[in-house]
This record gives structure tokens, sequence and C-alpha cells, in this order.
């Protein structure tokens, strides 16, 4: 490779060709100012600060868009060029005025910064009438006041070219120029998804974070992982005064998300210091007094205890069930918001301390379907490409069943960029016009529940194209014949019929994916929350390899998790059939492995049962017919949450004992025995595992908050308690309770776990991009799954017809209602409604409904309506919008009571994984 | 509070049929715009929204062009609007006195009276554009405005018999245009010039030292070599047909009297280059101009003139036109491919440069109108009858321009190398009787206020001692009873207004000057001021494009040459 050889202020430079001067200036170690320059932003060369002289040249160059040439000899500094910059500067400060950009403090703005340098002045007629009103726009998290603006333009290529929502433009020419949001109009009417990119590129305080004041002093940033979705994000928490007073971006380049963070991310932030924190345990004041509850009445008042009783009491009570009623009435609900070390404790406290496998969490409810279809087409569960892999490498991308850009935000703005930048074929499958069909090349809008003739349909059109790769199905598949057999069942003139997808586009979809390989598939909830989930999942798998797209760079299957550490909370045996490591209960030679590790004292009798336990909808249904007795809950609401929920609260009622650690008292909080207050990311150390099997550090910036503990802390005490009332001793290498910090537990993990062997903290805070398996301390991770090879040998085909959802619109009930969630708020809401500003944003449950229906119905934008379905009512405000066709209803479960759509789902589930069919349920609107 | 605006559907009637109408490319939005704003809603919120969605652009971009160009973001409908020019040739025609006069007759009527930049109407000056019709000569005696409009002539077509010491030889051909005989001109040099391959016309081009004739110079042999040598299966010719800056009207003229000779040029251009498809970018105030050409284009189609056998390959050329909407700054080539693209008219920082990454991120040649005649003409008669025209080292001819204080103002085509006083006394016919020269104004708006002492220099590309830098060829011709700080200013008014902002020194720099001009001028300068005028000076030469870098051009020649008529008014 030619290298191009410079000097810059006589130190001689070598770089790469087609470098600009700024570049190999920042490589040399020469800093240049810059105020429109970004590098992750497309230089415009506009405000002429970078400005250098190049020998040979008449007049000085811009360095931010000036290719290297060789021999160039570049001088950066000198009395004409600081002549220059002070007037470019005084010429920017005339425009406006920049009291707030230059007299706020630490840490400077670049303008200010620049300013200080070159000493320029700001004009003596800055007494002129402001041209712009300050503070502008109403949007709850960006402060907008534009005479503080320099029109670097940096706000609007953050805008297009990270963000991808192009909400901010320019207005007008010459001195008029200024800055717009839409058609000047304000931020949200603009479409505005509040990512704050703006803000965070502005080099002025034009723009700023109303939560994070620019005069507001920042002690310390501390780098963590965003505790939203499974995206996994890094992120700044701004610390103050031992508060977390904002959000910034990580300024070293992050693999995940470089600066990008969503809404959430970035100012979701305010609930961790909200009044409503619990910080003292809390128990019912009949277990104080040791009295019984009689069943199906509602719970006594609460008592605020110390730590001691607390864990007393629930220890007491849960040894007290398993004497009597044997392990399998236990039932333990760990979490997917909390660490990789954490869930590892909740199912080893299951299964060594109280010997159940009765362990289970929400992934039961997101993902279930994709982990057992994958298991079976391909054996193993997960994201099989990495998301930078597919955003760049990907020739095609079809999204089926995943809103990307609301639920997992900066995934989906690299799916926009790679349809804005790469112009990457976008196809999206889903009933709703999300957000991403705007992108799309097509947009296939098939009723809900149609998802395995749709892709049966599609395969049809492959093979009649001979599109089909079959020297990968011949060597790496098997039951290709039977599949095929199955799939020449579904021609576009059926499909169309039970889809509803116009032949044209199920014709013009197959073509772009036999032509554009590869392709990689991307799903949610949309797929898997069917009682056909593992099915839906069963027929991704066929399509990707029927088209040969497994083990390439920008191909795979890839289901995007949704809670931040739900891949990990499944990776760590927190499910009832496996062990940490997906070790099968049922494979006699892993439970004698966990025997070993876990082994104690006094027990001849092994330390768990050889059946895989419950699931959470059985162990919720088990409590209700009083085959389980007790449960203890990590950091879940099902009152929020699952399906029904009408009879989880039953269930939940009639629970004899129920402990719930929590950060809040959240709406499962009214059916527990005992409280006790665990702590968010914000406090305690640990890790997190994303959507794309990469394990990452989330740090403690500040001491928990006095009263609560972490987590980890309090699974631990209790497991010592609960083992010394039972009088049993660690024997087991890893039987011990000993746990000094996160990494300890790391250690006792990699040791069991064959994926996550070579992870240790060490490696994760020198930086390394660790994606499981991990095979060993030299292993670097693997960030594509089945190169060369299925985990399970040949990938297997499976011959799939369709079948009908479970409740299908009647006269009575005449609506479809489809769930899922809304960009600002998160799952239950716990966090978000005591975010102020995602609360004030969107500060009411909404339910969407076409302006067809809304029109016959008499229902105007805004409405309050009534929603009611076999198994309850939902009380919610109409948003009249034509991203759901007639027909369709779409709701959500963010808000508590008669507000949750959860009211209304259905609890059938899918035969395999047991996940419920939260996407279609019949209703009517009274 | 709770927002969420959905993705718009496109489907407002209008928007629809218009994009059926124009295109579905982007490139046709600034023509949509132009047709909405005539509609009773004009450009609103909503149908701004619906045309972003109908074209699948942001809705800041065409918000941005619909603020951006001034035929859309000035006056009401084009029916009720009058566009009247004050550039600096009806400035001194007398444009201030018909401003008022049409102030005057416009109120409490629904007209809107909008001063609009350099009409490029200067031989006809003061004019006015009233919709599509480009009107001259406005006078100041009517009684409504509907009377001015009907008395007035509209810009002469025709183009004037030679004057005396004009050689003719872009201009060569009898007028033809399609609407005059409806025959395309003999095409046989054409055939003859292709048959001897891509080569020979470079090797033209470069033996008869032709230079982009936009003002810049650039040797176009150089230009088009680089295009020609680039592989890529598709390659743009643009022709830069914006010619909006003051003093400059020979594009029009061109384009007026034989348009066949630029789709010529073009049709000679692409086959060298090896571009099938050719764009003529013309500003939005050319209707006239831009309808001559769309039937010039169609003449040519149906004559098979566009498609044409060389040797045994068949070549065959498409050529488009595409309307500005008012925006000088469409004139910068990079402009004028951001325009072409559907966005604001924002220059691209350069490299890389339009020969390699141009329209569409494609190599593209853009040329000006009159280089292109030139190529034409040059391959029509030959390098012989080309050289032979000359004066002093130079070949050829160009079109100049002569207004003010003149005998006989207006176009012709000369010589190159000719010295100043030649132009305005052989040429111009010498000052008017009772004038006394005070001052020229030569090259264009970007070009140098020169003194009586440069009287016998020469017009040329080159910056050398004893030359007048030739820029467009247009020469404002003042005597005393005209200043040279109030032309600077005319000067200023017309930068301010057509900095399309992006950078810096450009954006503040010209606001600035024009500032503290109007200080001078109105007798609140100070000596700090005039410092402050050199400053901005300095700094404009820092701009991103060459429309801030050309401001020095003028500023700095008034202030070396006529340092005392700034001082007088301290």
């Amino acid at each position: 490779m030619t290298i191009t050889s410079l000097t810059i202020n006589q130190i001689e430079v070598s770089v790469q060709p087609g470098q600009t001067i700024l570049e190999a200036a920042e490589a040399t170690g020469v800093e240049i100012p810059t105020l429109c320059h970004h590098r992750d932003l497309t230089p415009v060369g506009a405000c002429r600060l970078c400005l250098v002289e190049v020998s040979g040249r008449n007049t000085p160059v811009a360095a931010c868009t000036e290719p290297v040439t060789d021999n160039m000899k570049v001088c950066t500094e000198s009395e004409s060029l600081t002549r220059h910059r002070r007037l470019l500067l005084e010429m920017m400060l005339s425009e406006g005025t920049f009291s707030e950009t230059l007299e706020t403090g630490q840490p400077e703005t670049e303008l200010a910064r620049w300013v200080r340098h070159y000493q320029a002045t700001p004009p003596t007629s800055a007494e002129t009438p402001l041209r712009f009103p300050v503070d502008s726009d109403p949007n709850p998290f960006i402060r907008v006041n534009m005479n503080e603006c320099i029109r670097c333009t940096r706000c609007v290529r953050a805008c297009d070219e990270i963000q991808g929502r192009f909400v901010w433009g320019v207005a007008e020419r010459g001195h008029e120029t200024h800055i717009i949001a839409g058609d000047d109009t304000d931020l949200l009417d603009a479409r505005c998804e509040s990512c704050g990119a703006c803000v965070d590129y502005c080099p002025t305080n034009a723009l700023t974070n109303r939560m994070s004041p620019p005069d507001l002093a920042v002690d310390r940033s501390v780098q963590t992982t965003c505790a939203y979705c499974g995206v996994g994000c890094q992120l700044n928490l701004d610390v103050s005064q031992e508060k977390i007073v904002g959000v910034s971006s990580v300024d070293s380049e992050v693999s995940v998300n470089d600066r990008a963070l969503c809404v959430k991310g970035r100012y979701g932030f305010d609930f961790i210091h909200h009044a409503d924190r619990l910080t003292s345990p809390r128990v019912r004041r009949e277990l104080l007094e040791d009295r019984q509850r009689p069943a199906e009445t509602p719970r006594g008042e609460w008592v605020d205890v110390d730590w001691e009783t607390a864990l007393r009491i629930v220890v007491q009570k849960m040894n007290a069930i398993r004497t009597e009623s044997g392990s399998d009435a236990l039932g333990f609900f760990s979490s997917a918001k909390c660490s990789n070390e954490e869930n590892y404790l909740v199912q080893k406290l299951a299964r060594q301390v109280f010997g159940t496998h009765n362990v289970d969490h929400c992934a039961r409810l997101c993902h279930s379907s994709t982990v057992a279809g994958l298991a079976a087409a391909f054996g193993s569960g997960a994201m099989s490409n990495s998301m930078d892999d597919i955003a760049h490498s990907a020739e095609a991308l079809f999204v089926i069943g995943s809103n990307t850009t609301e639920q997992h935000p900066v995934f989906g703005t690299m799916l926009r960029q790679a349809v804005h930048q790469r112009n990457v074929p976008l196809i999206v499958a889903d009933p709703r016009r999300i957000d991403l069909t705007e992108f799309a090349t097509l947009h296939l809008r098939q009723k809900p529940g149609t998802d395995v003739a749709l892709i049966n349909g599609l395969m049809y059109l492959i093979l009649e194209q001979s599109a089909e790769e079959n020297s990968f199905i011949e060597n790496r598949c098997e039951n290709y014949e039977a599949f095929r057999e199955t799939v020449r069942q579904y021609p576009p003139e059926r499909v169309s019929e039970i889809t509803g997808i116009p032949e044209a586009d199920l014709r013009a979809a197959a073509g772009i994916l036999s032509q554009c390989k590869p392709a990689a598939v991307i799903w949610a909830m949309g797929i898997t929350q069917h009682t056909t989930g593992v099915m839906n999942v069963m027929s991704l798998a066929n399509l990707q390899m029927l088209l040969g797209n497994m083990g390439v760079p920008g191909g795979g299957v890839n289901p995007l998790r949704g809670q931040n550490n739900v891949q990990g909370a499944c990776d760590l045996g927190a499910l009832p059939n496996v062990f940490p490591g997906y070790q099968q209960v049922a494979d006699a030679t892993m439970r004698e492995k966990f025997q070993k590790a876990w082994q104690l004292s006094a027990a001849s009798a092994p330390l768990f049962g050889e059946i895989p336990g419950l699931t959470v909808t059985e162990i919720v249904d088990g409590l209700g017919t009083k085959k389980l007795r007790g449960l203890y809950i990590l950091g879940e609401n099902p009152v929020m949450s699952d399906p029904n929920v009408n009879h989880v609260r039953d269930c939940l009622t009639t629970a004899e004992f129920l402990v719930l650690q929590e950060i809040f008292p959240s709406e499962t909080s009214h059916y527990a025995d005992v409280l006790l207050p665990g702590t968010t990311f914000a406090e305690r150390t640990g890790t997190f595992t994303n959507t794309d099997r990469r394990i990452q550090l989330f740090h403690q910036a500040i001491a928990p908050l006095p009263g609560t503990r972490p987590d980890w802390e309090i699974i631990q005490e209790i497991a010592r308690l609960a083992l010394k009332s039972q009088q049993r001793n660690p024997e087991g290498p890893y039987a011990d309770w000993r746990y000094k910090s996160p990494d300890d537990i790391m250690a006792e993990i990699a040791a069991l776990t064959p994926q996550y062997a070579g992870v240790n903290y060490e490696r994760l805070k020198a930086g390394e991009r660790l994606q499981w398996p991990v095979k060993n301390e030299d292993h670097p991770g693997t960030p594509i799954l089945h190169v060369g090879e299925f985990t399970r040998g040949k990938g297997r085909f499976h011959a799939l017809d369709h079948l009908p959802p479970q409740e299908h619109p009647d006269e009575e009930y005449p609506f479809v209602m489809t769930t899922g969630r809304v960009i600002y708020h998160w799952h239950g809401g716990e966090m978000t409604r005591r975010s102020a500003g995602l609360a004030a944003v969107c500060d009411a449950p909404l339910v969407e409904i076409s302006p067809e229906d809304a029109q016959r119905l008499g229902i105007g934008n805004g409405d309050s309506i009534r929603i009611r379905s076999r198994r309850g009512l939902l009380e919610a405000n109409a948003a009249v919008t034509e991203r759901v066709s007639p027909g369709l209803l779409f709701g959500n479960f963010h808000f508590p009571g008669t507000h949750n759509v959860n009211n209304l789902t259905i609890d059938a589930l899918d035969p395999t994984a047991k996940i419920p069919e939260y996407k279609v349920c019949a209703v009517r609107i009274e | 509070m709770t927002r969420f605006p959905a993705a718009p559907i496109a489907q407002d009637a209008d928007v629809l049929a218009l994009r059926e109408q124009y295109g579905e490319t982007p490139s046709a939005i600034i023509e949509v715009l132009k047709a909405l704003k005539n509609k009773e809603e004009g450009l609103s919120p909503r149908i701004i929204c619906q045309v972003a969605y109908a074209y699948k652009v942001p809705e800041h971009q065409v918000s941005g062009m619909a603020s951006f160009y001034s035929l859309l973001s000035t006056g009401g409908t084009e029916d009720q609007t009058l566009r009247l020019c004050d550039g600096v040739v009806c400035e001194m025609a007398g444009a201030e006195e018909v401003r008022q006069h049409c102030r005057h007759l416009a109120q409490e009527t629904e007209w809107e009276i909008v001063p609009h930049s350099c009409l490029g109407l200067c031989d006809v000056a003061p004019a006015a554009l009233h919709g599509d019709r480009q009107l001259g000569k406005l006078s100041t005696n009517s009684s409504s405005l509907e009377e001015l409009l009907a008395g007035t002539q509209t810009r002469p077509t025709a183009l004037p018999t030679a004057r005396s010491g004009e050689t003719r030889f872009l201009l060569r051909r009898p007028t033809s245009h399609p609407e005059s005989d409806g025959q395309p001109p003999d095409p046989d040099f054409l055939d003859n010039m292709m048959q001897r391959g891509p080569q020979a016309v470079l090797d033209l081009l470069e033996q008869a030292e032709i230079r982009g004739l936009g003002g810049a110079g650039y040797p176009t042999s150089l230009k088009w070599s680089q295009v020609a040598g680039l592989e890529s299966e598709q390659k743009y010719v643009v022709c830069n047909a914006d010619e909006s800056e003051p003093l400059s009207v020979k594009d029009r003229t061109l384009i007026d009297s034989d348009p066949f000779r630029l789709l010529e040029g073009m049709l000679i251009a692409g086959w060298t280059v090896g571009a099938t498809q050719g764009i003529i970018y013309i500003r939005g105030e050319y209707e006239p101009q831009a309808r001559r050409l769309e039937s010039t284009i169609r003449a040519m189609r149906s004559e098979g003139r566009l498609n044409r056998k060389v040797g045994d390959t068949e070549f065959s050329f498409e050529i488009e036109l595409h309307r500005g909407a008012g925006a000088y700054i469409c004139g910068e080539e990079t402009a004028l491919l951001e325009s072409l693209e559907g966005r604001r008219g924002e220059p691209r920082p350069r490299p890389p440069y339009p020969v390699s990454q141009g329209l569409h991120q494609l190599p593209t040649l853009v040329n000006n109108v009159e280089t292109l005649c030139t190529v034409a003409a040059l391959c029509q008669y030959g390098l012989e009858e080309y050289q032979k025209i000359q004066t002093e080292a130079l070949f050829g001819t160009k079109i100049y321009a002569v207004f003010g204080a003149v005998n006989n103002p207006g176009v012709f085509e000369a010589p190159r190398g000719l010295t100043l006083g030649e132009l305005i006394d052989e040429f111009g016919g010498g000052l008017q009787p009772e004038s006394e020269f005070s001052f020229a104004l030569v090259g264009g708006a970007a070009g140098q206020f020169v003194n009586a002492e440069q009287w016998k220099h020469r017009l040329d590309f080159s910056h050398s001692e004893g030359t007048i830098p030739l820029g467009t060829g247009g020469i404002l011709v003042a005597d005393t009873s005209r200043s040279v700080p109030a032309t600077l200013r005319d000067l200023l008014r017309f930068f301010e207004r057509e900095s399309c902002g992006q950078c810096v020194p450009c954006r503040v720099g010209t606001h600035e000057i024009r500032l503290i001009l109007d200080r001078l001028l109105s007798g609140d300068g100070t000596k700090s001021d005039l410092r402050r005028l050199e400053e901005y000076g300095d700094s404009l030469s820092l701009s991103l494009c060459g429309l801030g870098t050309s401001v020095p051009s003028p500023l700095q020649s008034a202030l070396e040459r006529f340092r005392p008529q700034f001082e007088s008014l301290l």
C-alpha cells in the first residue's frame, strides 16, 4: 500500500493517501482548531477555522476537507492564521448573543475554548435585539436557544447521518441563514425522537440538555452500559455531589454505539433518584406478628424493618415451605434487567440451596420461542451475527416483527443508515406501518399471525426462481426434501389470501432476497409472541438456510433481545430446563457436573431433581392452584408484563408467600409479603450480555442509596442464611457463597459455563470485545455463529404449515388487538414513568386505531376509549393513525391498572416454548 | 403532550399530479415547488410536507429549498408579483425611481413588488420580471401596474446587426431557432468531427487554447480529458446556463441567437468524454430561453440529430433541461450539482471535483454556455479559421458586453485580447456626451474596479501586470456622476443576498461589509470602518467557494484605486 509523506509544522508524517490534513495532523498529535468538523460527520468546511497554510498555495486551505498530497508542507500556526481565526470567531460572535456559551463553566464548549484561545472579542454591537426567542422549543429534553448558534450544521448532520431522523435543517440563505426543525416547526412535530445527538454534537450552548444544564458542575463521568434494551450502548453517567445528574456519550470509539444513544438511554436516568425508591426492607404486619394470612384475603399493611429481620423472615418461610411441601413448592423469577452474576446466583439459589428447577424469567415472554426454534434448527438460540456486521455488510435487510427504531433505537438508526448510506434494500414485514417502513423498499403488511404462510410463500417463490443455495443445502443441512414438499403448498395466490399481502409484493420481496445475498433476517416479538412462535422462528431459519445466508458476514438469524440482559439471564441458566450455558437439566452428565460443583454436606441425596422445572406462566398458575406456595422474584413485574393480568392478580393473591427484590414499589408489590430494596445499575457493578452476545461491564457510579443493597449481595446473604439454617455446608469447589465482588462470581461462571470460559473482568476492563462463545482466555470471542458448521452439526429444515392464531375477531369482538411498546417507555414503565421527561413526552396509554375505524365509530384523536376482551377491560386514549390498518388496534403495557393492554391479552401458549400469544387477541370498543 | 407523528402519506392530488408531470427524482422538486407556489394554498407547511413525502426526502430539505431560492421564497403568486432588478446596471439606469413608482402603484392592490438580483437583462435596463415575461426599459409614468406592464417592451430576442468591428464566430450562423425556421442547421460537421475520434476533439481544444468562459478560465481540454479518462458506467455533461452575474448577458444572447450551437457543443462534449446524458441547468428567470431550448432539443431529437452513427457504433445522447429558481450561487458548479440533485444550492468542498465526483457522485463535465458554443463553432469552422482571429498572442473571440455611460451599450462578439479603451471607444461608441470617465467595473460583479490609468490594459484571464481580468466579459462604464462606494455597495447587496450562508466569512463578511458601506454612504462611517473593510476582504478570500473568494476582487480594487472616494465619506 502506498503511503503519503508530508510535513506538518516541519514534523515528517506518513499517512494513508486520501486522508485529510486534519486527520494527518491528529495522527501526529498536532491540534488544529475546528468547529463545524466532527470526526463522525461528513466534513463541510463551513467554519473555516481549520485553515492551514500549504506551501505553494496562495490562500490557506481548510484542513478538514483538503486531502494530503505527497511532499505537502503544512503549517498550522502562524501570525496570519491566528489573525484570520480570531476574525472568523469574531464574525461568528457577531451573529448572535453567546452569553450562555461563553459564560457558563465547565466543561467549556468548543466555541468558548477557541474564543478564549484566540482572544476573540465579541462585538460591542451585541446589544441588538435577540434574533430568536430564548428557549424556543417545548421539547422536554432539549433546550433550544438559536441565539447561540453558529450555523455549523453539526446538529443537522448528526440528525441526518447518525440518527437518520432528518429533523434539523437549514432555512433561508446568506445572513438570514438559520437552523430549523422540519418545516420550521417544533422538534416533536418535526418527528424528533429526542435522542439528543444534536445536543451532543453542538459545539455551543445553542442546544443543551434541560436535565443537565451546562452550568452544572460534573464531578466525574463513569462509563457504563445502558440498562434499558438489549443493544447495550455504552454511555457515561455524569455524577455531581454523589447524584447522577446526566448521561453523556462516550468519547472514545465504542463498537456498539459510538456516540449514539436513544431518548431513554440519554434522558431516562432520573428514576435512579426518584422519591419512590425503596430504601428499607418491608414486611407485612402479619409476618412480624407471626400470623398466617387466610388465603384469598388481602395482605396486611407494610412495616419497614431492618435487613436482618427481613432476611430472617424470608429464609424462615422459604425453608419451611421446602421442608413442608418439598422444593418444587417454591418458584424463582430471575431478572433480565439484572446482571449475569445475579442471574447465575438466583438459579444457583434455586437449584443448590432450595433444590428446585422452578426458575425462569421474562425471556419466557419474549424470546423463548426463538431459543427453542433456533435450537431445533441450529443447536443454538441466539443472534448469529453482530449489529455492526449487519449494518456494514448485509446486502439486504429483512425485518419481520421488529419495530427496531422504537425498541432497539440505536440499532434501528444503524439500519436506517445502511439504507440511507449504502442503499441496502430493506423489506419490512409488519402489520403496522412502523417507522422503519418509511425507509423500506417494500412493506409487507401481513395479517397478524400469518408469518409461517408468509415465509413459506417467499420460499416458494425463491424456489421458483431457483435462487436456493444448493451446495449450502447439500453440505450443511438436513431434512430438505420434506421441507420443500411443504413449501410447494404455498403458491403466491394462496399466501396472498392468507396474509393479505398482494402477490406482486410477495414476488418483489422474493426477488430481493434471491438477488441480494446475504440478507440479514431480523426479528423480535412480532415473530415470537404467538402460539406458533417456535414455528415462526423455524421458518426464518429455513429461509436463511435455503438462501445460504448462515455463517457469513451480513447474514444470519438475528433475534433482537429486549431487555438489557435477557441474553445473559438465559445464558446463565435462569431457565427451568438448563443449567448455565444451556447445559440440559435432563442430561445426567450435566446434573452430575453441577451436583459436584455445588456439593453440600449432608446431601447424600441429589441437590435437585432430574426433571426440568416450571416456566413463568406455569409458576403463576401453580400459585393459583396452590401447587406452589412461595415465589421469590428478582426485579420482575408480572402483574404488568404477563398476559391476562387479571388471572395473574388472582394467582398472586392466592400465593402464600411472595418475596420481591425491587427498586420501586411496583404493581406486583401489592401481592408481595416481603420487599427487599435492591439497587439500580448506577449503584453496583456487573456484566450484561447484549443482543449480539457481547459481554459488557456496567460500573458502579455512586454508592447504593442508603438502606439499599446491591442485588447480588442480597441473594448471597439469603443463600448463606438458608444454608446455615438448613445446617448444610458448602463442600463442592463452587458450592460456597463467599463472593467479595462480582468478578468472583464471573470466575465461577467461567469455570462452569463453556460459552463464558474465557470471560473475566480483566479482559473486559481492557476493552476487549467479547462475544460468546469465548472458549478460553486466549479465545477472541465469536462475532458470527455457525461459520462452517452449525452448533448441532447439520442445520435442520422443518416442514411447517400455517396455523391460525388462537382467537379470531368475531361479531362480538370484531377487532384484532396487537401489542407492543412505544419508544419513550420501557416495559411495565416502572422506570420510565418515573423519569420526568419521558413521562411528560408520553403521559398516557395510547391505543392506535385507523382513521377509517375511528371515523366510523366517531372517535377523535386523544379521546378516551374503553376496549374489552373476553378477559378484561382497557381504558386508554385513541391515537388515530395510519400506522394501523382498519380492523387492527395496537396497545401497550406501560401504564398500570386498567390502562394496561395486558388486561386484554390472551394466555394461550405456544406448545413448545410456552410463550403467550400477546400479538393477537379479539377485542371490541365499547 | 403525547405526540407520535406517524410518517405522513403523500396523498395530495396536486402534488402527486406534479410528481407525475415533472418526474419522480428529487431533481424535479424545484419545479414542483414553483408550480405549487402559484396555487391557492402556496407553499404551506402541509404542502411542503406532502412534497417531502412524495419524493421521500426529509421535510427540512424541501422546506430549506423553499426558503433558499428567491423565486420560491419571495413574492406571492407570480401573476401578482413584479420582480424589479436591482443589479448595478439597472441601478445606474434608474432602478430606484422605477421601484418607487411601482411601489406607489402597488399600494392598496394585491401586487407585491420584489427587488430581485440581476435578471440578466442589462441590455434593456431598468428591467423586471413578471411571471415568465422578461421586461425592459421600464418607465415611470404609468397610472397602474397593469398599464405599466402592457406598455413595457418585452426584451428583444433578435440579435442586433453586427456593430462596427464585430467579429462573429460563435454568432456567425444566421439567427436560427426552431421558432423561426424549425429546422436544425446542417449537422455534417458533427459527423465529420466525430469520425475523427474523441482524441481529435481534445487535440483541437488544446491547440485552440480554449478556456472555460464562465469566468474562471480553466483550460477546457484539460477538464474534458480528465472526464474522458475516467472509467464509469455513467457520466454527465452539464451545461451551466445559470448566468446570474451582474453585467453578464452573454449566455442568454447565445441561447436567444443560436440555441442549436449550444446543443451541438453538448453533443460533442458527450461524445468526447463518453457521456450519454446531458443536462442544461438554466436560471429560473430565463423562462423564454428555457422554452426555446426545450423546443430546440425536441427539434434535434425528432430530426434524429441526437442519435448518430459514428463509424460502426451508434451514439445516442439525451439532453434534459433543468430550471433553477433564483440563486446566483447555483452558477458555482458544485452548488449547481447540489441544486440539480434537489437540494439547497450549497457549494460542496473541493476536492473532490465534479470531473471525478459530480452529479450523483459520478464523473461530470460542467461547462458554461459560451464555452460549449465556442467548441461547437470551432468544430464547425475549424482551427485555422479560429486562429485567424488573433490579437497579440490570443486566438478567437469573446462575447463582450459594455453598459453604462457609453453611447452604444450592448452585447457583441469581438476578438480576445482587446484593451479597455478599445472596447469602450471602438465598440461601445465612446463615452456619452458631456460625460467624463470615472471608473469601470470589468468582468462582472466579481470583477475589478479600474481607473483611467488602465485604459490601455488588455482584458485577459492572466493576472499579469498590464492586464485586467476578463471575467465574464461584461464592462460597466461610469462617469463622474456615479461613485465607487455606491456601486460597491450595490455589488455587496447582491453578494449578501446571494451568499448561500454556509461558510462564515461569506455569510457574515458580505453582510458586515454591506453594513459598513451603508454607514459610510450615510455619513456615519469611521476610520475603523475602513480598516474593517480590509480585514473582512482578507477574510472573504478564505471562503468555501468562488462566490465569497471573488468579493475581495471588487472590494480591494475599489479600496486600492479609489481610496479618496471612501475617505471623503468619513
